[in-house]
């Protein structure tokens, strides 16, 4: 076990570097000038280029490349340009309500999706399964802005229960963004913990242990179930993350401050450390994530750390 | 499973907790105390003289003062005593004395002199990329304080303008901007002398601002509303669905609310639709030289014949986009009723593009993709040049790259707005003619010349006449610029709030916000 876990550790750290080197190389690739939207449609060409010294822009890349991985190893995110502060508070300000809301929405998502999913796999054909797969049909087909708006129609607008935006209303403002994503990504984790029920219920083992005369609710729960949860488990992991990165739509809909709105300012002013810094962080959250991910699968699962 | 339980248990207790420490005051009560005016775009700093969007200038126009008060009509404009009581032009046309209003102070009880004029100035000075300083103060020369309530502004030549540019300029405390620096509005220790104190800034979500009970001005406006929210929904369909939801009182989309998104707010009496004819216009801006296909005058002539512009005022604009003569819109000072209008006639398109040296290569006609409708636009005119032997394609790219590709003069033909700052063509003419920051590279002494004359004639009915000559030099040329159309802004704002002004650069304060509940039925 403890091999396993240096080993993805090991791992963990050289996605990493490729990320970093990513993060740096894409706003770069994407063509705009930085120094240029700084300085202003008015700016003389020795302005701008007085901009590109101060931002280190008119160093050689390598050299680039090699002081921002020098200060992030010394725990300096840089400078943001266009909000002209220190990343770091950016980042500190926003990340707490990303994690509150993807936390909140992941946790809501399985309480309802796995045993749904489980039911309707084991209830293959029945009214149940027709109606989770209904659920799970309309989650990931509608768009979540789509989704928002009727949510928003039906709990703003008519009921008037809910707040439609913003996040100081208590836990009510969590419920429409909440739903808004949770549908979705509930949606994604019935059909595979349907369709992995739906799989294992027809192994050989399961009808050895009916044979043994085990009581199915047993046998679905303890023996089928725990083969089954390991997809989910990595499904769940992965929505975590892309959630953990921010909602863009999401988050601009109910004028929820995370970092989706924060990559979406930082692209179009093209502010080199902070979408460095972005990106880099949720590649961090997502080798966390699926590195912990392995680790419970192995757990449940101990085969899988023979492979 | 049981382990599992309580794991499950401990982190919805977590979850609770944390969402448990929100707010205590809901901002949204039913009392019109509390008023939100929702945004379509986010702020991304709170630097009262860099404020790049029309929210951060709203809010830097409440908590902030200038000296001088106008109502963004240009030239045309009747400028009120704001923090300078009195001013005058000396015969140099060039320095501008203030006396400056005794008595007043900052929220913090600070006294304002002299002092932070001339600091806020001094700022101008010294820092060339602020957005007040790149807009409006091109030609500063330097500032001075006579007495603790006098002080002299110089412009490096007679600058038409300059009353425009003192209005536009927020003065800030010296003290603070000293013991501060940029932490007075990175940390957000923000002061000023205005009708609402700041309280905070959460960056997407929203902007507070409180009631200033010791403004100096009480006598004039002392309002109901004391908290007021700006808040950032960057989705226009659900933010109307928010809005008539009741969460919010007023919702301002930069370019207005487009016409098929306006049928949202059927049936919801409460809100009412208002329109602007702003003189936001939208122009085509041609690369004057080199291998340019427009550096020849016919293919540009060509152009202005070929394109229907009242088709694309009604189908893509629904009639929100409406027709000029030229560059000055007919509801600015200088516009000239006699200039003919522009005409449809693709023949004469062709017979003009025939005489051009034109060779058939393809031209991309670029614009960004943060233009409203740019893309529906140019796919429009590429299609109606095309038709009359044009061989273009259209491209809509980000606006970080088209200011890349314009600084660097590497196109063709470009779709953009320009809304006018202050209602006047002042900055235009300075920015995209004169010292041409886009690099049309138009080579024309005799306009550059009549540019710089109204640039600094303070005679205004001499100086509406030059503009008028400048429509015909431009119309007769056709360049650097064609103006296409301008655009009719609609906004929704609730019954019964008032003092939301909405001016024809498309800029609004709500410095003298309101809630009056007689007009709310």
């Amino acid at each position: 076990m403890v091999k396993y876990i240096f080993k993805r550790l090991g791992q963990t750290v050289i996605v990493l570097f490729f990320v970093s080197v990513i993060a740096f190389l894409l706003i770069r690739l994407a063509g705009g000038n930085p120094a240029l939207l700084l300085a202003g449609d008015g700016a003389t060409d020795a302005e701008i280029a007085e901009i590109e010294r101060s931002l280190g822009l008119d160093q050689p890349l390598v050299v680039q490349y090699f002081k921002y991985i020098g200060n992030i190893l010394r725990g300096d995110l840089g400078r943001s340009t266009s909000y002209g502060m220190p990343v770091a508070n950016l980042i500190l300000s926003r990340f707490p309500n990303t994690l509150k809301l993807a936390s909140v929405t992941v946790l809501f998502g399985c309480i309802l999706a796995i045993p749904l999913g489980i039911i309707a796999g084991s209830h293959q054909g029945t009214v149940i399964d027709f109606f989770a797969t209904l659920f799970a049909l309309l989650g990931q087909s509608m768009a979540n802005m789509w989704k928002a708006v009727v949510f928003i129609y039906i709990f703003s607008v008519w009921l008037g229960w809910l707040p439609s935006i913003g996040m100081e209303g208590g836990i009510k403002s969590y419920v429409l963004p909440v739903m808004t994503l949770g549908w979705q990504m509930s949606a994604q984790v019935t059909r595979i913990s349907r369709s992995g029920m739906i799989d294992t219920l027809h192994e050989d083992f399961i009808t050895a242990t009916y044979a043994k005369g085990i009581h199915p609710l047993v046998v679905r729960w303890k023996y089928a179930f725990k083969n089954a949860v390991c997809p989910v488990i990595t499904l769940v992991g992965m929505r975590f993350g892309t959630m953990l990165a921010g909602t863009i739509i999401v988050e601009a809909i109910f004028s929820w401050p995370g970092l989706g709105q924060l990559l979406n300012t930082a692209v179009n002013q093209r502010d080199y450390a902070l979408v460095q810094a972005l990106l880099l962080l949720s590649g961090a959250m997502f080798a966390i994530i699926n590195f912990a991910v392995d680790i419970i699968n192995s757990l449940v699962d101990p085969r899988i750390k023979l492979r | 499973m049981k382990k599992l339980f309580v794991f499950m248990l401990a982190v919805l207790m977590a979850v609770t907790m944390m969402t448990g420490c929100g707010k205590e005051n809901d901002p949204k009560e039913p009392a019109k105390e509390v008023l939100n005016i929702g945004l379509n775009s986010n702020i991304v700093g709170l630097d009262p003289l860099n404020g790049s969007s029309n929210g951060a200038r709203a809010y830097a126009y409440a908590v902030f003062e200038p000296l001088i008060e106008y109502d963004h009509e240009g030239t045309n404009s009747k400028y009120t005593p704001c923090l300078a009581t009195e001013w005058s032009v000396a015969d140099d046309n060039m320095t501008w004395t203030f006396k400056l209003r005794e008595g007043i102070k900052f929220h913090n009880g600070e006294p304002f002199t002299s002092a932070d004029v001339v600091a806020t100035y001094t700022r101008l000075l010294n820092e060339k990329s602020l957005n007040v300083r790149s807009s409006y103060w091109t030609y500063l020369d330097s500032v001075e304080a006579v007495d603790d309530y006098t002080v002299k502004i110089k412009t490096t030549q007679p600058f038409a303008t300059t009353l425009i540019s003192v209005a536009m300029t927020p003065i800030m405390p010296d003290e603070a901007m000293a013991e501060f620096g940029e932490d007075f509005w990175n940390a957000q220790k923000l002061y000023g002398t205005g009708p609402w104190k700041f309280v905070e800034w959460v960056d997407g979500a929203y902007l507070h601002l409180v009631k200033n009970d010791d403004y100096w001005n009480k006598s004039a406006y002392n309002p109901a509303v004391k908290d007021l929210y700006f808040r950032f929904l960057t989705e226009v369909s659900t933010a109307i669905t928010s809005h008539i939801s009741g969460d919010l009182d007023a919702y301002i989309v930069n370019g207005g609310i487009s016409r098929d998104l306006q049928s949202m707010y059927k049936g919801h009496d409460e809100i009412e639709l208002i329109t602007t004819e702003t003189q936001n216009w939208i122009y085509l801006g041609y690369h004057c030289a080199g291998d340019s296909a427009f550096a020849d005058y016919y293919a540009r002539a060509a152009v202005d014949y070929a394109l229907n512009r009242q088709l694309i005022c009604d189908t893509i604009f629904s009639g929100d986009a409406k027709l000029s003569n030229g560059v000055v819109l007919p509801s600015l000072d200088g516009y000239d009723p006699t200039i003919p209008a522009y005409e449809y006639n693709p023949e004469k398109a062709k017979e003009l593009l025939a005489k051009s040296n034109y060779d058939g290569h393809e031209i991309t006609i670029y614009t960004s993709t943060s233009l409203a409708k740019g893309k529906d636009q140019i796919l429009e005119i590429s299609q109606e040049l095309n038709a009359v032997g044009f061989n273009t394609k259209a491209e809509a790219i980000e606006s970080a790259k088209l200011t890349e590709i314009r600084k660097a003069g590497n196109y063709e033909v470009f779709l953009m707005n320009d809304n006018l700052m202050g209602a006047d063509l002042s900055k235009y003419l300075s920015m995209k003619v004169l010292t041409d920051a886009h690099k049309h590279e138009y080579d024309n002494p005799e306009m550059m010349e009549l540019v710089d004359k109204i640039l600094t004639e303070l005679d205004i009915p001499k100086r509406n006449e030059m503009l008028g000559q400048f429509v015909r030099m431009m119309r007769e040329t056709s360049a650097p610029h064609t103006v296409l159309y301008y655009l009719v802004q609609t906004e929704a704002i609730n019954k019964g709030v008032v003092g939301i002004e909405m001016w024809k650069d498309t800029m609004f304060s709500v410095k003298y916000i309101d809630y009056d509940p007689a007009k709310a039925k």
